[in-house]
């Protein structure tokens, strides 16, 4: 049994039932009877979503499973998510420049890298040029935090 | 006529041509780097392109994705790991001349074989575009409905073996784009209540997410099992002589055929037409011997083809506004941030910006030749550039690439959402190309469904449909394009049990 399969499979079948109850909600808008139900063509797809999710655990219910050596989660790769998710949570509370500067400094950090001292620099200069570029020649204004 | 000169006074005034340089220039550098690409080197440089015109903008694209083919065969030829997988082919005789010491000569080879493949696409680009695109003119929304389902087809041909993964993967994108209000009503779909996601997914947001932030997620693991090799040193880049070609000018231009051809194709892209130009330069090469120990010929084939697939590949772009690779899909959600609307219209529309664009791309590949000169040295720096730093800084672009496009911080989560969400995909064995075909046809493909409703009328289906050869013609070709993986394996099966 491939397991991967079979629980992605498991997987979309239940994101399928999830999204099929936000198709059943009545449409607002329907003023005519040949008017176009909004919810018609996404149902359709959600059912593919479903048979599709149906079809590839039952495929993998006969297939062998197959070990990789790199495993999909490991104490780095949840490291370098949770700093995603909290550089999302606090990219426009702290500001661009702190939470990028957090942000590359611990992406680099958990990916291995320990001079501390080049690391802080390399990811000072990056965010001051990035922030530098587009503030000045850009124009796009980046979120400025209470911090700075 | 006209059209071109003026699109060649525009692309060749400082600031469009300064883009399109450091274009070229970015797209090598990050190109050179092992594991990125061309995708996510244009997914990084996309934050940049926000505040700009939207010809400085695709100016810099396509040259982030020129130069980023050039760069990919560097890092083959220099540490026989190729920085984009169109390179794997330049590698075989690559690496063993960069071994006998004639690194800059093999990179000289690349260089010259890239820029002549790009600029035969550019002119197959200048030529087929503009006359597909009127004959796309007649199309209505049957037709239209043809179209896009025969573009959807390629998510077949990108999906690699697992053509159930790809499938579903190209589902997912679908309904990723259905999320928002309908195109024909006010009602609110797959929102779940929260009133931010009523305007849609952004694409750029998404396209970001699963492939550049889900590369930095499944790095941070597989960069401690896979061996950096060591780069040999290169201090002059050594182009070829006119005369060294003599014997070999039928193999660049049979090659540059190969890559447009393959190009135009949906879903084949640059890798597929490398090996494809490689496979014939074997067959039919006088020094067919001589290949993998360090044959000029075998860099000609797999370099003039990977960088012709750049001209092919825009030509069902512009002129259909059907993506064949994620980056042309990549280049009509720059299109839609800019708004442009891609399609069968877009060159009636805005005829000024697709002739500049056919002009940037020579423009770039010319540009290729100054900028691998004054890269070849700091390649040797460049290439032992500390991965995690980079990492990093490219998680910084990404965000900015999200946060940027509509200054929204709604996008900077779909991005980590979507990031997060493609590198467990990918982990499971999908491909990630269908996810943003999916995408970027998803709107429009619905759109000509609710047309085709509306127009048809009280016609019966078949009675509709036979009404229009041409979108006979295109369902004939979407048939025969998803049978074609079932027919190839038939003809294995007979070739087979014929030997047996």
């Amino acid at each position: 049994m491939k397991k991967q399969d079979v629980i992605s499979g498991a997987l979309l079948v239940a994101l399928s039932a999830l999204l099929y109850t936000q198709t059943s909600t009545p449409s607002s808008d329907m003023m005519f009877e040949d008017d176009i139900d909004p919810m018609k063509y996404p149902r359709m797809l959600v059912y593919l979503l479903g048979v599709l999710g149906l079809m590839l655990a039952g495929k993998g219910l006969i297939l062998k499973e197959v070990v990789s050596e790199i495993p999909i989660f490991s104490r780095r790769t949840v490291g370098i998510i949770a700093v995603l998710l909290i550089y999302a949570g606090i990219f426009t509370t702290v500001g661009f420049f702190v939470s990028s500067l957090l942000a590359s400094f611990a992406v680099a950090f958990i990916m291995g890298w320990r001079r501390l001292f080049v690391l802080a620099a390399s990811c000072v200069m990056a965010v001051v040029v990035i922030w530098l570029l587009f503030t000045y020649i850009l124009r796009i204004p980046l979120p400025v935090g209470t911090l700075f | 006529m006209d059209m071109i000169f003026s699109a060649f006074a525009e692309v060749l005034s400082p600031i469009p041509l300064l883009m399109n340089l450091m274009g070229v220039m970015v797209g090598m550098i990050i190109g050179a780097l092992p594991g990125l690409g061309s995708v996510v080197a244009i997914s990084i440089c996309l934050p940049f392109t926000f505040g700009m015109q939207p010809l400085q903008a695709m100016a810099l694209l396509l040259g982030v994705y020129c130069g980023s083919n050039c760069g990919g065969s560097v890092a083959a030829v220099l540490i026989n790991t190729p920085g984009t997988p169109q390179a794997a082919a330049t590698s075989i005789d690559g690496y063993p001349m960069a071994r006998m010491g004639k690194g800059g000569e093999a990179i000289g080879w690349a260089l010259a074989s890239s820029i002549f493949g790009g600029l035969f696409s550019c002119a197959v680009l200048v030529v087929a575009a503009p006359t597909v695109a009127s004959f796309a003119l007649q199309f209505g929304p049957l037709e239209t409905f043809g179209l896009i389902l025969m573009g959807l087809t390629c998510i077949s041909s990108v999906s690699g073996k697992n053509q159930l993964k790809g499938l579903t993967a190209g589902v997912i994108g679908l309904l990723l784009a259905c999320v928002g209000m309908s195109p024909f009503t006010a009602d609110a779909r797959f929102t779940f209540g929260f009133y931010a996601l009523d305007g849609g997914m952004d694409t750029v947001a998404v396209i970001v997410g699963v492939f550049a932030i889900s590369e930095v997620i499944d790095r941070s693991e597989r960069m401690l099992h896979e061996a950096q090799g060591s780069a040999l040193k290169v201090d002059k880049l050594k182009l070829p002589h006119i005369s060294a070609y003599k014997s070999r000018m039928w193999n660049l231009i049979k090659s540059s055929i190969i890559g447009t051809f393959v190009g135009i194709l949906p879903g084949t892209g640059a890798t597929t037409a490398a090996f494809i130009a490689y496979g014939e330069a074997k067959r039919s090469s006088p020094r067919s011997d001589k290949f993998g120990t360090g044959e000029p010929d075998s860099i000609i084939a797999a370099e003039s083809s990977n960088n012709a697939v750049t001209g092919g590949a825009l030509v069902p772009s512009l002129a259909l506004g059907i993506p064949g690779d994620p980056v042309t899909a990549i280049m009509l959600a720059t299109f839609i941030l800019h708004g442009i609307t891609p399609g069968v219209r877009l060159m009636v529309d805005n005829p000024g910006i697709v002739y500049g664009i056919f002009v940037a791309l020579a423009v770039a590949n010319v540009l290729m030749w100054p900028c691998c000169c004054a890269t070849t040295r700091i390649f040797n720096v460049l290439l032992k550039t500390p991965e995690p730093i980079l990492m990093g800084l490219i998680t910084v672009l990404c965000v900015l690439g999200s946060y940027g496009s509509r200054g929204n911080i709604n996008d900077v989560a779909v991005t980590i959402g979507a990031g997060i969400v493609a590198y467990l995909l990918r982990r499971c064995g999908f491909p990630m190309p269908p996810v943003v075909i999916g995408l970027v046809l998803g709107q429009q493909f619905e759109m000509s469904i609710g047309q085709m409703t509306l127009y048809k009328a009280d016609l019966g289906w078949w009675e509709y449909i036979s009404q229009s050869p041409i979108a006979l013609c295109l369902f004939a070709v979407t048939a025969l394009i998803l049978c074609m993986p079932l027919l190839r394996r038939l003809g294995k099966r007979s070739k087979t049990s014929v030997g047996a």
